[in-house]
C-alpha cells in the first residue's frame, strides 16, 4: 500500500511539473492569443530619447484570436464629453481590426489592417513587427526598421501590453 | 494512508478544476469574432441606417468577459495630409461622427437573453463608464442585438452580426 501510494504521488507530481514544462514551450501564437491591456506606449528616437505621442495617461486595447483576428485601440486620456452634439471631435484616438499572423522563427507579427478609423490605412499593414514576450502576461510591440517622423527624425515605436485580468462577471 | 491520498487526491482536483471552471463561464455561443452586418436605429416607428449603408462593424467576446466593439460608415474620407493628427476640421467632423468604437467588459444573463456591456474607454466619451443592456438572439452564424438609447440621442438600436470567417 504504502508503495502504491508512492508510485501514485508520484505520477501526480510529474502530472503537475508537465503543464509548468508545456508552458515554457508556447508558441507566439498560443501567448498572443486572447486580450491585452495597453502598459505604455513611446516613440524611440535614435538618440535614445522616449516621447509618449499619446499624452498621460493614454488607455488601449488589443485582442487576438486564434483564428487569426484582431483589433486594436488606443485612446488618449481626459478627452473632453461632447455637450450636446454626440461625436464631436474629441481628442486623439484610433481604431483598427482585420487579421494577423506570426512569423515564430522570426518573431515578428504582421497585421493586415481590414477597416481603420484613419482611412488611410485600410488595406494596409503587412510590415513585420517584432514581438517580444518577458513573460507569458507581458508583451511589447516593437517595429523592426525605425520611419521617419517629421519634427523628431527616425522613430521607432514601443507599446508594452499586459494581459488583462478575467472580467470580474466571468468568474 | 490511503485516506491521506485521497484527501491529497481531491485537493489536488479542486484546485485543478476551479480556475478551468472560472474561465468557461461565457455561453459559447457568444463568444468570438462578429463582423457586423447592419446597424439601424428605430425611432417613433420610423428606421435609419445610425452608420450608412453597408456599415463595417467588428465585435470580439472573449471568454473571460471581455470585449472590443468598432463601427464606422462605409464612406470616411482619407485625411489629405496623409497625417492622422492634421485633418481638417471637416475630416475629423466626418471621422467622429462616422465611427465609434469602445473595449471593456461584459456579462451574460442567459435565462434573460441579455448581456450587460460595462464599457471602461470609448471613442465617445460620454459613455465612458457606461453600462448599456442589450437583449440578443443567435440562429447559427448571426447575432442580433437590441438595445436602448444610443449615440445619438433616444431609439432602439437593432445590431446584426455575422459570424466572422
Amino acid at each position: 500500500m504504502k508503495i502504491r501510494s508512492v508510485v501514485a504521488l508520484s505520477g501526480l507530481a510529474i502530472s503537475l511539473a508537465l503543464p509548468t514544462f508545456a508552458q515554457q514551450q508556447k508558441s507566439l501564437k498560443e501567448l498572443i492569443v486572447g486580450t491585452w491591456l495597453l502598459d505604455s506606449v513611446y516613440d524611440q528616437t535614435q538618440d535614445g530619447e522616449k516621447h509618449n505621442p499619446w499624452g498621460d495617461g493614454v488607455k488601449g486595447q488589443a485582442m487576438f484570436d486564434a483564428q487569426g483576428h484582431y483589433s486594436w485601440m488606443i485612446m488618449s486620456a481626459n478627452r473632453a464629453k461632447a455637450d450636446t452634439s454626440p461625436r464631436i471631435p474629441v481628442g486623439q484616438a484610433i481604431a483598427y481590426w482585420g487579421t494577423y499572423t506570426i512569423d515564430e522563427a522570426a518573431k515578428t507579427f504582421t497585421g493586415h489592417i481590414e477597416r481603420s478609423t484613419f482611412p488611410q490605412w485600410d488595406g494596409g499593414g503587412g510590415t513585420p513587427v517584432s514581438i517580444a514576450f518577458p513573460t507569458e502576461d507581458e508583451f511589447e510591440f516593437t517595429v523592426t526598421k525605425p520611419f521617419p517622423d517629421p519634427t523628431l527624425g527616425p522613430i521607432a515605436p514601443h507599446l508594452i501590453f499586459k494581459r488583462a485580468p478575467a472580467s470580474p462577471s466571468s468568474q | 494512508m490511503k485516506t491521506h491520498v485521497l484527501l491529497a487526491l481531491v485537493g489536488l482536483a479542486t484546485g485543478f478544476i476551479t480556475p478551468a471552471f472560472a474561465q468557461t463561464t461565457m455561453p459559447k455561443e457568444l463568444v468570438g469574432t462578429w463582423t457586423m452586418v447592419s446597424i439601424t436605429l428605430e425611432k417613433d416607428g420610423k428606421k435609419t441606417d445610425l452608420f450608412g449603408p453597408e456599415p463595417q462593424g467588428r465585435l470580439i467576446r472573449d471568454a473571460d468577459g471581455h470585449v472590443a466593439y468598432m463601427v464606422t460608415r462605409a464612406d470616411l474620407p482619407k485625411f489629405a495630409s496623409n497625417n492622422r493628427t492634421a485633418g481638417t476640421p471637416e475630416e475629423n467632423k466626418a471621422i467622429v461622427q462616422g465611427s465609434i468604437f469602445y473595449f471593456g467588459s461584459y456579462s451574460v444573463n442567459e435565462a434573460d437573453k441579455t448581456i450587460t456591456t460595462h464599457i471602461e474607454v470609448c471613442s465617445f466619451p460620454n459613455w465612458i463608464g457606461a453600462e448599456r443592456e442589450s437583449t440578443y438572439t443567435i440562429n447559427g452564424d448571426e447575432l442580433d442585438t437590441t438595445t436602448s438609447g444610443s449615440s445619438v440621442g433616444e431609439g432602439t438600436v437593432h445590431v446584426v452580426y455575422k459570424r466572422a470567417k
